[in-house]
């Protein structure tokens, strides 16, 4: 069932990403280093239509509202109830050069967690936003292919501007 | 797949029953709530805050039109849940909530925009001063 192969997909990127036994990424950095050659890494670029001082601004306010949550995700199947309890810690750190915004999850309940856990919890996603020309903002964003879509989408649309709404964290 | 006491639980959740009683509206609108929403159903429960900060739960209004239009009492703390629900063939019934918490003022007039598109939800509340017509936008944060 789809439902369970979701429930499944933190444990196992949070496995692919320890590299069966090399230690998980404990900052930002280190996440940046590990995607791009990870199995369901993704790097994704691209360019956006706005100020970078708009974009962090937005970056700075938004995600402190919508990131900062707990999910609880219940799946009651034939072998029982299993609930997944995923603490959600986002990071912005706008500098004149870059703006970054970190996303980290701690799993309190229903994840074996694989590795050290970084303090906040694994690294999930990261985003840079960097200034071009033009009042344009070059956005570059590291993370799993899939298992954060609607936080990729909630991150893009913020610095676009286009919705400000926050995601919704019971889809992933 | 769905089962039908998930289907019945949205229902009743959404009918104003399984501890969702309807709001005991006043007479006095003071609040505007406008919903634009799909995919989602909404509700909106009404809670009254103490000076603990604990809620004591007063009703639910479902947001089911576009404007809806509410009575909040004036001069003391209410906490607005919106709660957004959707039944979905594979992954069961999920649901998610925003809190916001309100004074209202006597005299003065209240608006919610509540979104939900594209799985990306949003509320907004603002106050409108009735003199001057401004409006101020509300922090919606529980934050007590």
């Amino acid at each position: 069932m789809k439902k369970n192969i979701a429930f499944l997909i933190p444990f196992l990127i949070a496995l692919l990403l320890a590299g069966c036994g090399t230690q998980q990424p404990q900052n930002a950095e280190e996440f940046r280093q590990a995607i791009p050659g990870a199995f369901m890494g993704k790097v994704e670029t691209v360019e956006i239509n706005r100020s970078f001082r708009d974009v962090a601004a937005t970056w700075q306010k938004r995600a402190p509202e919508c990131l900062n949550v707990t999910v609880r995700s219940t799946d009651t199947g034939s072998a029982g109830a299993h609930t997944v309890v995923a603490v959600y810690k986002p990071t912005v750190i706008a500098g004149k050069e870059r703006a970054e915004l970190h996303v980290q999850v701690d799993y309190k309940a229903g994840v074996l967690n694989v590795g050290t856990v970084p303090p906040g919890g694994y690294y999930r996603l990261v985003a840079d936003a960097y200034p071009l020309e033009g009042s344009r903002t070059r956005l570059q964003w590291y993370g799993p292919s899939r298992g954060m879509d609607v936080v990729v989408k909630a991150i893009k649309s913020w610095a676009s501007g286009e919705n400000l709404g926050c995601p919704d964290l019971t889809k992933q | 797949m769905p089962r039908p006491y998930q289907a019945v639980a949205v229902l009743a959740i959404l009918a104003g029953c399984a501890g969702g009683q309807a709001y005991p509206d006043l007479p006095e609108k003071n609040l505007q709530v406008r919903t634009v929403a799909s995919g989602v159903s909404v509700v909106m429960g009404i809670h009254r805050l103490d000076e603990k900060c604990f809620a004591r739960y007063e009703g639910t209004v479902t947001l089911d039109r576009p404007t809806i239009e509410v009575g909040l009492p004036t001069g003391r703390l209410s906490l607005l849940v919106f709660e957004f629900y959707s039944l979905s063939v594979f992954s069961g019934n999920r649901s998610l909530r925003r809190e916001a918490k309100i004074a209202p003022r006597p005299g003065y007039r209240y608006e919610a925009l509540v979104t939900y598109k594209d799985s990306l939800y949003n509320v907004e509340l603002r106050e409108i001063d009735p003199r001057s017509g401004a409006a101020r936008e509300l922090d919606v944060r529980r934050g007590c």
